[in-house]
């Protein structure tokens, strides 16, 4: 009974001890204007933060917005970019024929889209993007990042398109040394999903490890000039006239996200006009 | 028992007045020593006897503090100082606690419990209301090196001047 009553002495005791330095501190707010001040400063202080983080909260769920409409800038930029890679050959045509050819400027169009299912661990892999023909995607257009290129449109849908991956048995991409131009044929040999296969490069060409392989614009699915990645090794089989070379890819093609799709303004001219040779 | 509140009452208006009219006053222009407060009056709620109830001296205390309070023109930074001082005493009387404890009707004065237990004794309940008292001025945990220097300087020196009190005086009650 004695323990009770000093537990409840104590408590009670606590509990007045609250009170009086809850009157006090209402008392220094009240009557004292330093006091007064930090209270109401830090009062808004505290109401600022919640606000803050709330405002924080909210720009997170619109982060991905935010994203998809950075992706379509970097597309447009890239596009700018692509069609003025093309300049300098424009100009070298223009000084022989004296002539400003504006229908060549733009010859690249840029689409942005996201990754929405991949594969690499097949023997024909491919990914999803999701944007289809509604957003200007055709097949036949090249895939790539801002590192390098990444695969090619096979098929359509009304709102996606699957790519097949650079990491596919069937690829072949048309590609060249950018330090001396001689160009070959990039192929896949399924086994290691960073590295592809360069062959078709004369055996007179020279090589130097670490060489930049670019995409050669011989067709109409990438434009010339876009990374593909670095030569690794090369040698060449006993009785060929072709180096059988590594190259290393400058994209992860296991962690793909934000993409983009070219597409070739002038690509079914191009393509008719060659299949009209083909049927004569 | 009439007697202990006359003599106490008495003793708390000699104490209350010492501060507002003497030790307010004093100002040191010298290094730290300006940071320094003269608190004296704290000895008054100290010094009241065991036996008296928790609640009864916190209540005592924390009109103590509101009248020096209207002095210092500071309403209720005293105030919440002394409820704290109050409130910690009984901690310290079970802290600093004679192997033979405590006689029924005691007062905690060195001349009934000695010089070291005063001292220590003294000395925890008058840091902890200095820095209650410092913290409460600042009002935020912002200057907690300014906190503590202040603290400590006007810790020491009004510690000093109560040893003198105490020592020169001796009081029994």
């Amino acid at each position: 009974m004695a323990s009770f009553f000093g537990d409840f002495s104590r408590f009670s005791s606590i509990l007045v001890f609250l009170f009086l330095e809850m009157i006090c501190f209402i008392l220094i707010v009240q009557f004292n204007q330093k006091q007064s001040d930090i209270f109401f400063y830090s009062g808004s202080y505290f109401s600022g933060k919640v606000l803050e983080s709330y405002n924080q909260l909210t720009n997170h769920l619109s982060l991905s917005e935010v994203a998809d409409s950075i992706a379509n800038e970097n597309a447009a930029l890239l596009e700018e970019m692509i069609n003025d890679r093309n300049l300098p050959l424009l100009v070298f045509k223009d000084t022989l024929t004296i002539e400003i050819d504006t229908s060549a400027t733009d010859q690249y169009v840029m689409h942005s889209a996201q990754v929405i299912n991949n594969s690499i661990n097949k023997n024909r892999n491919f990914f999803t993007l999701n944007k289809g023909a509604k957003d200007g995607i055709q097949p036949h257009q090249g895939v790539l990042t801002s590192k390098g290129i990444v695969g090619v449109v096979r098929k359509v849908s009304e709102n996606y398109s699957v790519v097949m991956s650079l990491l596919n048995r069937q690829t072949r991409i048309s590609a060249k040394v950018l330090r001396n131009g001689y160009f070959g044929t990039l192929s896949w040999r399924t086994d290691n999903p960073t590295i592809m296969e360069l062959s078709n490069i004369p055996k007179h060409a020279d090589l130097i490890q670490g060489d930049s392989i670019v995409t050669s614009g011989f067709s109409t699915i990438f434009p010339k000039g876009i990374m593909i990645g670095k030569l690794k090794d090369f040698k060449i089989e006993p009785g060929s006239n072709f180096y059988t070379s590594k190259v290393e890819l400058a994209e992860d093609l296991s962690n793909l996200n934000y993409v983009f799709v070219v597409e070739h303004l002038k690509n079914e001219e191009i393509t008719e006009l060659e299949n009209s040779m083909e049927n004569e | 028992m009439s007697n202990d509140i006359a003599k106490n009452i008495l003793r708390g208006v000699v104490f209350l007045f010492i501060q507002v009219l003497v030790l307010k006053q004093v100002e040191v222009n010298f290094g730290w020593l300006t940071e320094m407060s003269l608190l004296f009056y704290p000895l008054f709620i100290i010094l009241l006897p065991t036996r008296f109830p928790t609640i009864a001296v916190m209540i005592i205390a924390f009109f103590t503090g509101l009248f020096v309070d209207v002095f210092y023109d500071s309403i209720g930074v005293h105030a919440s100082a002394c409820v704290f001082l109050a409130f910690i005493r009984p901690l310290a009387f079970n802290i600093f606690s004679p192997r033979e404890g405590y006689s029924v009707n005691l007062y905690p004065t060195i001349y009934n419990l000695g010089f070291l237990w005063f001292l220590r004794y003294c000395s925890f309940l008058l840091f902890g209301f200095c820095f209650f008292y410092f913290a409460m001025e600042a009002f935020t945990l912002g200057y907690v090196f300014q906190i503590l220097k202040k603290t400590v300087v006007s810790f020491f020196f009004s510690m000093l001047l109560m040893l003198v009190f105490m020592l020169v005086f001796r009081p029994k009650e």
